[in-house]
């Protein structure tokens, strides 16, 4: 339908249009793309899930993927480009969340976008040369023998040359600093104790995952997956796997399908506990980081006693999992399910109610849903603002389908809001676990999947619900053992680009708690 | 202590002095012991969480973990800090502010590279961005290798840095004598002190002197 409306509204202008399961790929030239994405945003496409690129040896690829979220559907619009000098339409005043997504298109690719507000390196350092994911730049190289030299180490820029002499003054936080869950520097300026601005800074972790992953085969690459976001790393190697068993055409066992939703929903429990005990901790609640942690470990048991890792499992592998559950692990998960709601009132208790946390959360950084969706935010940070969208619920996989949650929302936009929606989400993910527990059925783990991976040609898009909101894995394959592109949709990478938005007009002391509430991993951030 | 070159510092001829009159060396030793402890049982160590490590880093220092029992205590700023944990990997983009912050660190300070990251790179050796291993960058005491560690792991690597503190001395002709590594070795400590060789030393182990 929404394929046949475009091809009359653009007719010789899509050089190709096609329905790929939920996917409408089309290819246009670049004169073409702006009128071709403001048409799809009327249509519905308001959420701007990716921008990336491929290096196909011949072109690059530029790839928008486009979600609408009533019409449950993907348009992936490809258009062409010179390897070097390619100049391109921004996307940037039609959707928020192109803005970053364009600067690291032209960070690691070189693709110069007409019109960016804005458009500076993002990732890298402000003085590299060059555009490493282009297949002209050196693949990862182990440099054997001698140590290399150290790098020159520049000094810190000091930042009081840029101090105006008025009341204006930028305050530099991080990217070392116990309030920013990572390597990240917000360049604040301030008026008074009043943020009148705010320049996220990342590229602190940025390890060149996406490079690594062209000479690594699709086994080795696996383990980088869990590193990305490694507070839930199963879901990040799922998304991996999901792609990867597109392109091979891959039908998991159902009893394996119970097992990653189990490992899922643990992983978001663990992610969620974590949670609640900095944000706790940031707004000096340190008894609540306390008792989190404390229950979180039980979690990591659990992993430990099934995966032999407590934080990156790699247990989601291509066909399934390595291995079925030990021997316990049912009773001790069991355990746990009775345990942890207790646990939870008591959190309530001290956290929900409490009049401290009330003052610092409720009201405070506020994102209108229309933003939220434009900005590309997913997860609790969407949902948070009242927008009931579930990666779950959207493009259900694994066993999902067969499971009974809700999705909670919150209405009020705000610190409050985001905190409460994965207050809720623990409860959720119990309420999944327990019923995965009951409903496990027999059979295989794995499987049959060839000893060397080499997928057949062509390009897929994994997409998981993490705990942080929508990861997307998108694997280009051109039949060998190792990937041609592996891009990694960080759902992080979107929420900092709207952290301004919901930072200009608070206080200092607000920005703590509106960084933690929307919870941010700087590994899959920078990747 | 002849064939010694005179010490240069003031406390270096204060030493001397006093390790010559008799009993001299039993007051040093003594002193010695009470500074060490003091050390190394009050490491505050600052939050220089990069990566995943980081967040062992946490749980070791949460309820099950307890790193406070050991005295070990998080704090925000370099400047009251005796002890940095590095803990993931180090960007290249990371590289100039791990080394302000070390320099912002007072002395006596030190440094563990907590994981495979910061020991050599781990799994991102050949990544165009990162550095391999932070002791590029600053003298490291203790490397604790792991992708992560366990928490046990990271305790086992503080244990280790206590019994290196132990081993230090304000004597500064008596710390020549001192560097070595004593190996574990299920409760019998080795008497004798090893010299290992230069290539060796300066790579895995600094003295307190190269450190200034």
């Amino acid at each position: 339908m929404i394929l046949q409306v475009l091809k009359t509204q653009f007719g010789g202008a899509l050089e190709s249009a096609q329905k790929v399961g939920r996917e409408l790929r089309l290819r246009v030239g670049p004169q073409t793309l702006v009128s071709l994405a403001r048409a799809c945003k009327q249509l519905g496409f308001t959420y701007p899930a990716d921008i990336t690129a491929v290096d196909t040896g011949a072109e690059l690829r530029l790839v928008y993927r486009l979600v609408s979220f009533a019409a449950g559907q993907q348009i992936v619009i490809t258009v062409g480009a010179p390897r070097s000098g390619a100049r391109l339409p921004t996307l940037a005043d039609l959707y928020h969340g192109a803005e970053w997504t364009e600067r690291e298109v032209y960070d690691l690719f070189g693709v110069t976008f007409d019109g960016h507000p804005d458009l500076r390196r993002i990732l890298l350092t402000d003085d590299w040369e060059g555009h490493p994911l282009l297949k002209s730049s050196p693949p990862p190289a182990a440099r054997a023998g001698a140590r290399p030299a150290p790098p020159p180490v520049a000094p810190v820029r000091d930042l009081t040359q840029t101090l105006t002499p008025t009341e204006r003054v930028v305050l530099n936080m991080g990217p070392q600093h116990p309030s920013t869950h990572g390597v990240l520097r917000l360049e604040l300026t301030l008026e008074g104790e009043v943020v009148v601005g705010c320049r996220p800074i990342i590229g602190y972790l940025h390890r060149g995952v996406e490079k690594i992953g062209e000479a690594r085969t699709y086994p080795q690459l696996l383990p980088y997956t869990d590193r990305l976001d490694y507070l839930s790393s199963a879901s990040n190697n799922l998304a991996y796997v999901q792609a990867v068993e597109k392109l091979m055409g891959l039908e998991v066992p159902e009893r394996a399908q119970y097992l990653r939703v189990i490992l899922l929903e643990l992983n978001r429990i663990a992610s969620h506990l974590l949670f609640v005990s900095t944000f706790a901790n940031d707004l000096a609640a340190t008894t609540v980081f306390l008792y989190g942690l404390r229950e979180r470990e039980y979690v990591m048991d659990l992993f430990e006693l099934w995966a032999g890792a407590r934080l990156t499992q790699s247990w989601i592998r291509v066909g399934g999992v390595p291995a079925d559950l030990p021997d316990g692990f049912l009773e001790k998960a069991r355990q746990f399910c009775h345990l942890l709601p207790g646990r939870l009132d008591e959190y309530d208790r001290l956290l929900t109610g409490n009049r401290i946390f009330r003052v610092r959360t409720e009201g405070i950084g506020i994102l209108p849903p229309e933003e939220a969706v434009d900005y590309a935010c997913s997860g609790p940070t969407l949902r948070g603002s009242g927008v009931r969208y579930d990666v779950r619920r959207a493009e259900p996989y694994e066993a999902y389908p067969r499971l009974d949650f809700e999705v909670v929302t919150a209405p009020t936009c705000d610190c409050m809001g985001r905190y409460l929606v994965r207050m809720g989400e623990l409860r959720q993910s119990l309420r999944i676990l327990r019923q995965c527990l009951d409903q496990l059925p027999a059979g295989e783990v794995m499987a049959k999947v060839p000893r060397l991976l080499r997928p057949p040609a062509g390009e897929a898009y994994g997409r998981v619900e993490s705990p942080r909101g929508d990861f997307g894995c998108f694997v280009v394959s051109d039949g060998g053992p190792q990937p041609v592109r592996v891009r990694f949709r960080a759902p992080s990478f979107f929420h900092l680009a709207a952290l301004p938005r919901m930072l200009l007009g608070w206080k200092i002391g607000d920005v703590v708690a509106i960084l933690g509430s929307i919870d941010v991993v700087l590994g899959e951030v920078d990747r | 202590m002849s064939g010694e070159p005179k010490p240069s510092t003031r406390a270096g001829l204060v030493c001397d002095v006093i390790a010559r009159l008799p009993g001299g060396n039993i007051v040093l030793t003594t002193v010695d012991r009470v500074l060490n402890w003091g050390r190394a049982s009050s490491l505050w160590y600052l939050t220089y969480g990069l990566a995943c490590c980081a967040i062992e880093m946490m749980c070791t220092a949460a309820s099950r973990y307890d790193l406070d029992r050991f005295g070990l205590f998080f704090r925000g700023t370099p400047r009251q800090s005796d002890l940095m944990f590095v803990s993931g990997t180090v960007t290249k983009k990371m590289a100039p502010v791990l080394r302000q912050l070390y320099q912002q660190m007072a002395d006596p300070k030190y440094v563990i590279a907590h994981g495979g990251c910061a020991c050599a790179g781990g799994p991102f050796h050949d990544s165009y961005f990162t550095v391999q291993g932070v002791d590029q960058l600053v003298p490291v005491d203790i490397y604790i290798t792991g992708c992560p560690p366990r928490p046990e792991a990271l305790i086992d690597g503080i244990f280790r840095l206590q019994e290196k503190i132990g081993r230090e001395s304000i004597c500064p002709s008596a710390r020549r004598g001192l560097m070595h590594v004593a190996p574990r070795s299920n409760g019998r400590h080795s008497s004798e002190s090893k010299q290992i060789p230069e290539e060796r030393r300066s790579r895995k182990v600094t003295s307190l002197r190269e450190r200034r």
